[in-house]
């Protein structure tokens, strides 16, 4: 239990040493996120003729949860291989290096929160008893991108193709997801964007605080992922936990 | 109480190189047959522990030798459970510390004081306790003023004061130590052997592993030799043969 702690304390350690000689610090996220919601806002609420004031919370929640979803993917391959020198040396279980990647990107994300914050009080959106559900909706992405970022990394640490297969992936599924237009909205049938499991990821965050409750069908994908996921990595960590420190 | 106990321990790894570490082979082997399979499918296998038993208890200070590439530091790993053998059981009692590479899990961007924390922390302290660890790391290293200092900014042989001290002021029951010594000068020597003589004294074990046989002379009280993943226990007269300069 204190190792879960430590794990998560040395993600924060990680951030700061990241930022350790800029003057914003970790803040730069949150600026550098808040200026390509304004971009994107200005050109796609033209584009796509939306009403800003619906269009802009919708795109700035899902850019933020994006963020989180493609941040931890992206970067779970490399997950024990960035750690090498400390698996080599110290003897610690293997999720805390899952649970310490993880954490980075979710401090990253309560930076992030800010923008969010903003744009509520701007747009004076109504937070209602549906907004709540975004919280469980949240744990359900962490607790899937928990096993992914184990998932990816161990099979990142054997095969070192893996990390630029992902993140050649990673704009793919950006553009067939519902983060920048509104699935519902779209003169053509989208029904693509389902096909992709990450647009479950946003719509489970996001729908809560745009006034509607996500449908079954999200819930139970996500619950699936997490199962299946879940004891997929468990069996593989079960075989092949024990020869990550060869493979790094 | 700290144990170590070994088995017929049998350790083996695979060194990949690039083709094995890339997909493209594995699928090529996949989907073609013959030649390339074999030319894909072949990796080398290290065996660098074969059939080692041992068995350590408290106030054993053993020295570890062997030329390169006999396998020390593949036994401290083991040793500290970050390795897994293949076959053959072990049984660790105690908690470990363990100092092989240098500046291994430091951040380089923080200061020193900063990685006293990290450091304790990644060897299951809570931050209070990690904090407590402070004013006995500051005491032994005499760094002073360079702890505020990013520990990208120091030598060696600094970064080195700091990790032993760290890995010493958790007061681990099991110290394990990888040839590093080099990089000390006479002064840190010192210190740290009182360190060590405390720690044996206190009914703990220790490994240590290294090319100098003054300091294994120093240090310890039982002597292994590693060759070709053999391990055998042998008498300190070995050291004197070798007649390697201090």
């Amino acid at each position: 239990m204190s190792l879960l702690r430590n794990a998560i304390y040395l993600a924060w350690t990680d951030t700061r040493a990241r930022y350790k000689k800029s003057f914003l610090g970790p803040f730069w996220l949150t600026l550098s996120n808040l200026i390509g919601v304004l971009g994107l806002s200005l050109v796609w609420a033209n584009l796509l003729k939306e009403d800003m004031h619906t269009f802009v919370p919708s795109l700035t929640i899902g850019m933020i949860v994006w963020q989180l979803v493609a941040g931890a993917i992206g970067d779970a391959p490399g997950t024990f291989v960035r750690q090498a020198n400390v698996i080599r040396n110290v003897a610690i279980p293997t999720w805390f290096f899952a649970v310490r990647a993880l954490s980075r990107h979710a401090i990253n994300l309560v930076h992030n929160l800010v923008i969010v914050v903003g744009v509520v009080i701007y747009f004076k959106f109504p937070l209602t008893l549906v907004t709540w559900l975004a919280v469980p909706g949240l744990a359900l992405v962490i607790l899937n991108l928990y096993w992914i970022t184990f998932f990816l990394g161990i099979i990142g640490a054997r095969f070192r193709d893996i990390e630029y297969l992902v993140s050649s992936f990673l704009p793919l599924l950006f553009f067939i997801s519902p983060v920048i237009f509104r699935p519902d909205r779209l003169p053509v049938s989208m029904e693509i964007i389902w096909m992709n499991p990450l647009s479950y990821f946003i719509e489970v965050v996001r729908a809560p605080f745009l006034g509607k409750v996500p449908s079954l069908a999200t819930y139970l994908i996500m619950l699936g992922l997490l199962l299946t996921g879940g004891t997929l990595t468990a069996l593989i960590t079960h075989s092949r936990g024990k020869r990550i420190a060869f493979w790094i | 109480m700290a144990e170590i106990s070994f088995e017929n321990v049998t350790l083996s790894y695979p060194i990949y190189n690039n083709r094995n570490m890339s997909l493209r082979s594995q699928i090529v082997r996949i989907a073609t047959g013959g030649t390339i399979e074999q030319e894909a499918g072949q990796h080398t296998v290290v065996t660098a522990l074969k059939n080692v038993s041992f068995k350590l208890q408290d106030g054993d200070a053993v020295g570890l030798v062997g030329h390169n590439g006999a396998g020390k530091s593949t036994l401290l790993r083991t040793i500290a459970g970050i390795y897994q053998p293949v076959s053959g059981t072990i049984h660790r009692k105690g908690r470990v510390a363990t100092v092989f590479e240098i500046g291994a899990g430091l951040e380089p961007e923080l200061s020193g004081y900063e990685n006293i924390i990290n450091l304790g922390m990644m060897m299951g302290l809570s931050l209070n306790q990690a904090k407590a660890l402070t004013p006995d790391v500051e005491e032994f290293t005499e760094l002073g003023d360079f702890l505020k200092l990013p520990v990208r900014t120091y030598s060696s042989g600094m970064t080195m004061r700091l990790m032993f001290a760290v890995a010493t002021s958790i007061t681990p029951e099991i110290l394990l130590i990888d040839e590093m010594f080099a990089t000390g000068d006479s002064n840190f020597q010192e210190k740290s052997l009182a360190r060590i003589k405390k720690l044996i004294s206190s009914a703990k074990i220790f490994v240590f592993a290294s090319h100098n046989p003054g300091l294994i002379r120093t240090y310890c009280n039982r002597l292994f030799k590693l060759e070709h993943g053999h391990l055998e226990e042998v008498s300190f007269d070995v050291l004197g043969s070798h007649k390697v300069s201090q």
